[in-house]
């Protein structure tokens, strides 16, 4: 990490040690009691230190602008990175007119497609500044144009860039999901349909109802067939939390948690419709796809039925 | 099974911490605060220590307080990595403000507030757009400047997204030496954007 050598006093070596402990908090053993101890050993070390983390989030904040290529098409899993994860869109504005050129540039196609096998993540970095973060097993169709809905199966966390005069719209099965710069989730599965906000608000419609519902932080809208939906308090911290770490769940239908342990594990996991909208709070390892129906099962009292590769979940009474 | 409990929402949580063999790790809403209250006197010095001023951190240690208790925290597999976290977090928001305040300098005269209440006109002013774009220009170019390892190392670590552990792979290098590239790279682009 720091090589447990003295710093000594030139300022190279202070940024060099705080890029590197910015780098450090990207993995599961940092240690944060020699980080405390590092900042305290000298003024200049919290200061190298904002500026490294500031400095990243301007990377992250500029995006494509900087990296003009169309799409990263390497197949990339994006280990969780909590320190830029959890950052508010830096204020840095890409450059708009920068981008504005890209797009009428020739040979870059329309759309491209994102998509994620099991177990990985992928980090899209959108033309505006704005990220999307899919998760395992989904899809995400992103047009040159932001005035062109993405369009996503599976389910993704948003960071998006606020630019008030084009919101970001993304469709996810038969709903729209419209946003002016905010952080949120969608999660698809089962006919089933939630949107959890961590920041801002962003407005969910569909075809089948004439208003839209406006979802703002702190609240998750389920929805599910022509229903008008769920709205309830949600912790923000869990918007987004399957990035890292283990699978957690507040009062989520099961259709949602058996599609989310699907497209990680790649296993074929089902659930019977008739518990399929049964409430689940708690937590799943991530892990195979046997092993996390296993727990599911364990933590709700349902039956699991294994047949061949495909895995069933259900009531104990009604198989 | 073995003491593995699905918390019925909205019902009492259980406090204690269950991990079994099937790696769910149980961590109840109370459980967290119980650590918080625990762990109080380490965050706190680690964030006088992040901040520099005791009274910000204690700011800080009431807002962390409140974003730990502001809802139905879901169960935390290891609440001290997850404590310390949400602390960098709250740091790393306070000093983005502050910081942020000093750069718009009234050019961005209503922010966004957590209220939902719009700004009158949210758009940066022109000359801050030419700022903000110049200065991805040079960015831009500090990094197609960087020297030809680290610039690697951190081309693959930010735009393509691969982990240490698959950068060392693919470069055939530890992982402590992808992370000496991209920390090279990080003080090189520093460098350039402060001339």
């Amino acid at each position: 990490m720091v090589d447990g050598r003295r710093l000594d006093d030139m300022s190279a070596d202070i940024d060099e040690a705080a890029a590197r402990w910015h780098l450090a908090q990207a993995d599961d053993d940092m240690d944060w009691s020699a980080f405390t101890e590092w900042l305290e050993a000298d003024p200049r070390h919290r200061d190298a230190y904002d500026a490294m983390a500031l400095l990243d989030d301007r990377i992250d904040a500029a995006g494509s602008a900087l990296h003009p290529r169309p799409a990263d098409q390497t197949l990339g899993r994006r280990m969780p990175r909590w320190g830029a994860w959890s950052a508010i869109a830096a204020v840095v504005i890409a450059a708009v007119v920068l981008l504005l050129y890209q797009g009428r540039r020739g040979g870059e196609p329309a759309v491209i497609a994102y998509r994620t096998g099991p177990g990985q993540v992928r980090t899209i970095h959108l033309a505006d500044g704005s990220r999307a973060i899919l998760a395992p097993g989904s899809l995400l169709r992103v047009p040159a144009s932001r005035e062109q809905a993405l369009t996503l199966d599976g389910s993704a966390f948003f960071d998006v860039r606020h630019d008030a005069g084009r919101p970001l719209t993304v469709r996810a099965g038969r709903y729209t999901i419209r946003d002016v710069g905010t952080r949120f989730d969608i999660a698809m599965g089962e006919g089933v349909v939630r949107v959890a906000v961590a920041e801002g608000e962003v407005a969910v419609s569909s075809p089948d109802r004439g208003d839209a519902t406006a979802v703002v932080a702190g609240r998750a809208l389920t929805i599910q067939g022509q229903d008008r939906g769920v709205l309830r308090s949600i912790d923000m911290g869990t918007v987004g939390g399957w990035r890292s770490g283990p699978l957690v769940y507040d009062d989520v239908p099961l259709g949602l948690v058996v599609a989310d342990i699907a497209r990680a594990s790649g296993t074929a996991v089902t659930v019977d419709g008739a518990v399929a909208e049964r409430r689940f709070s708690g937590v799943i390892a991530q892990g195979d796809g046997r092993r996390m129906a296993q727990s599911l099962a364990a933590l709700t009292g349902l039956a699991l039925r294994v047949d061949g590769d495909a895995i069933h979940l259900a009531d104990r009474t009604t198989r | 099974m073995n003491g593995a409990v699905a918390a019925d929402h909205g019902g009492p949580c259980p406090s204690r911490h269950n991990r079994n063999e099937d790696g769910i790790g149980l961590l109840p809403s109370s459980g967290l605060l119980h650590v918080y209250t625990s762990l109080r006197p380490e965050l706190l010095r680690f964030l006088t220590a992040r901040l520099g001023e005791p009274a910000l951190a204690e700011d800080a240690m009431q807002e962390l307080w409140l974003r730990l208790d502001g809802g139905a925290t879901g169960p935390i597999a290891n609440p001290r990595a997850y404590l310390y976290r949400a602390a960098q977090n709250v740091a790393l928001d306070i000093i983005r403000t502050r910081r942020r305040r000093i750069v718009r300098d009234g050019a961005w005269a209503v922010e966004r507030g957590g209220t939902g209440d719009e700004p009158v006109d949210p758009t940066p002013g022109v000359d801050q757009q030419i700022v903000e774009r110049e200065e991805t220009a040079r960015l831009a170019a500090a990094i197609a400047a960087l020297p030809e390892a680290a610039g690697r190392a951190f081309r693959m670590h930010k735009f393509d997204g691969l982990s240490h552990a698959e950068i060392a792979a693919r470069l055939g290098i530890s992982r402590s030496g992808v992370e000496k590239h991209i920390a090279v790279a990080m003080v090189h682009l520093r460098r350039a954007l402060k001339d």
